[in-house]
């Protein structure tokens, strides 16, 4: 082993000790963003989430309830 | 290395735990009728990939070929969610309402009776198919946490 060769390959696993560490410590954040104890929701972000969840339920029932319409036999030739 | 590894995951999963816990009854009520909400939509949507419904007006028929609902099933199925959407948007009211230690909100029976509903319907339809077993799969998942929404009031709507 040349020590030209040496130095690149201590570069290059420095390199990648950074990489691995940068990538942990970013890991490590989101399980800490996760479980911190400020993850808990307002009573007004509970609301608005429910808000936003009626919603989409109403819009919902208004498709659904055409199709639960029974067919007219005189309109289907039944 | 190995009780090293253990030791963390342990302490990792007591912390996500206690976390969890930690969460207000009404956030978790919250979580658990979403969780309903979205197991209705999921069956809604695979409902209509399987029946492939006609455009409205005469969307109470199916156009998918081979059938595999009739379109009186899917009128029946159609019916049970809509009275599935009717109470879930009602459980959505009351719980923006409700604070711990109140009583379960009244639309959780009307609720379990409709996603039951869907699941004894879906029940009915011939067995085989990899698109039925799907749709009793959902409505089977429908059910549970539909379920799951219900004990979350009843184990912890009278504490604070």
């Amino acid at each position: 082993m040349t020590p030209t060769t040496s130095i690149e390959t201590y570069i290059n696993l420095g390199l990648a000790i950074t990489s691995a560490g940068g990538q942990l410590i970013g890991k490590l954040k989101g399980v800490l963003d996760l479980i911190r104890p400020d993850h808990g929701l307002t009573d007004e972000q509970i609301n608005e989430l429910e808000q936003q969840t009626i919603a989409e339920a109403q819009k919902r029932l208004a498709e659904r309830q055409s199709m639960a319409r029974p067919t007219d036999p005189a309109a289907s030739g039944q | 290395m190995r009780q090293a590894f253990t030791r963390t995951a342990a302490i990792v999963a007591l912390t996500v735990a206690v976390a969890c816990a930690s969460l207000s009854v009404k956030q978790q009520a919250l979580a658990a009728h979403q969780t309903a909400h979205s197991a209705i939509v999921a069956i809604d949507d695979f409902e209509r990939t399987v029946c492939k419904p006609n455009p409205p007006p005469a969307d109470n028929t199916c156009s998918a070929v081979p059938r595999v609902l009739t379109d009186d099933q899917h009128q029946r199925v159609s019916a049970a969610i809509v009275r599935a959407y009717e109470a879930d948007i009602r459980v959505g009211r009351a719980i923006i309402l409700w604070q711990p230690g109140q009583p379960a909100p009244a639309a959780l029976p009307a609720l379990q009776a409709a996603v039951q509903e869907v699941e004894t319907i879906v029940h009915e339809l011939a067995p085989g198919s990899a698109r039925v077993d799907e749709l009793f799969a959902r409505a089977q998942a429908l059910v549970e946490r539909v379920r799951t929404l219900i004990l979350r009031f009843a184990g912890g709507g009278a504490r604070p």
